[in-house]
């Protein structure tokens, strides 16, 4: 296996793992909570939500504007 | 003699909320990481965030009092309210409209940075915290540990693959970091699309979690 298969190989496990995890939230009675339940309460204190927003707009810029 | 340190004691004291908040870190050091990848202007705003809140902090706000929440209904909402599904077929197929018009410009051109820009802004006023209803404070669950580990993970391997690149600014097929691997995602216009509606989505899906009881609740 080449580094850049096994990078992808990593990036790929993190997503299925990150799939299942809210696959897992979803279910009556789970301890785990779900993604959305994680963002509001990191946006639940100025600090977060101002992070969540900048974070937010640094995506669009990052990938598509100059 | 003593009440003159007091000014001291706060500013001091309040300095060292901003050094313990965890989102200025995140922000300097990502601000950072772009920076030094060549990313400057991106970085400058990560930067300018970052002293936003440490400002805000040495002026006595406290960065983890409650945001307040967005009224997931305006005045224009309430007057519609029948009509809500009809509306949001007409954003939703707007928002297509939007992307895909924006998708035909290329990256890193002025027009898509304006493109990008005008929701960002817009997405920033409504989201923004303001003084609102006072909701209890929610607890972090303990399941909560396991999303931080795939977050911190995936940073881990994305600092990982950036720190392996021949340069911060040289780009690695063989280390390759998750912008590397969008790159032919969002060659084509259609992909440019798809990748705009995704960013978009993510935008609105941070504005309904922060919806509550809104200003003046």
């Amino acid at each position: 296996m080449t580094p850049h298969d096994a990078t992808i190989a990593f990036y790929a496990t993190l997503i299925v793992v990150g799939l299942g995890l809210e696959f897992l939230a979803l279910r009556p009675g789970s301890r785990i909570p779900t993604f959305g339940t994680i963002i509001g309460r990191i946006g639940h204190t100025r600090s977060g939500r101002v992070g969540l927003l900048a974070g937010w707009a640094w995506l669009g810029l990052h990938f598509f504007a100059r | 003699m003593g009440e003159h340190h007091l000014p001291e004691r706060a500013t001091a004291a309040a300095g060292w909320r901003a050094i313990r908040d965890p989102v200025i870190a995140i922000l300097l050091l990502a601000g950072l990481f772009d920076g030094i990848s060549d990313n400057w202007i991106h970085a400058a705003l990560l930067w300018f965030v970052a002293g936003l809140l440490g400002w805000e902090a040495l002026h006595g706000k406290a960065l983890d009092e409650p945001a307040g929440g967005i009224a997931r209904t305006g005045p224009i909402g309430r007057r519609w309210a029948g009509e809500r599904r009809v509306w949001r077929l007409v954003a939703l197929a707007g928002a297509v409209a939007y992307v895909w018009l924006a998708g035909s410009f290329g990256r890193y051109s002025w027009p898509m940075t304006v493109a990008i820009v005008v929701p960002a802004a817009a997405v920033l006023a409504v989201g923004w915290p303001r003084r609102g209803a006072v909701t209890p404070k929610p607890t972090w669950p303990l399941g909560a540990v396991a999303w931080g580990a795939v977050f911190l993970s995936m940073c881990l391997l994305e600092l990982t693959s950036l720190l392996l690149q021949p340069s911060f600014r040289t780009d690695s097929y063989a280390h390759p970091t998750i912008s590397f691997l969008m790159d032919p995602l969002l060659a084509s216009h259609v992909g440019r699309a798809i990748g705009l509606f995704a960013w978009l989505a993510l935008g609105w899906l941070l504005l309904q979690s922060f919806a509550g009881p809104g200003p003046g609740a």
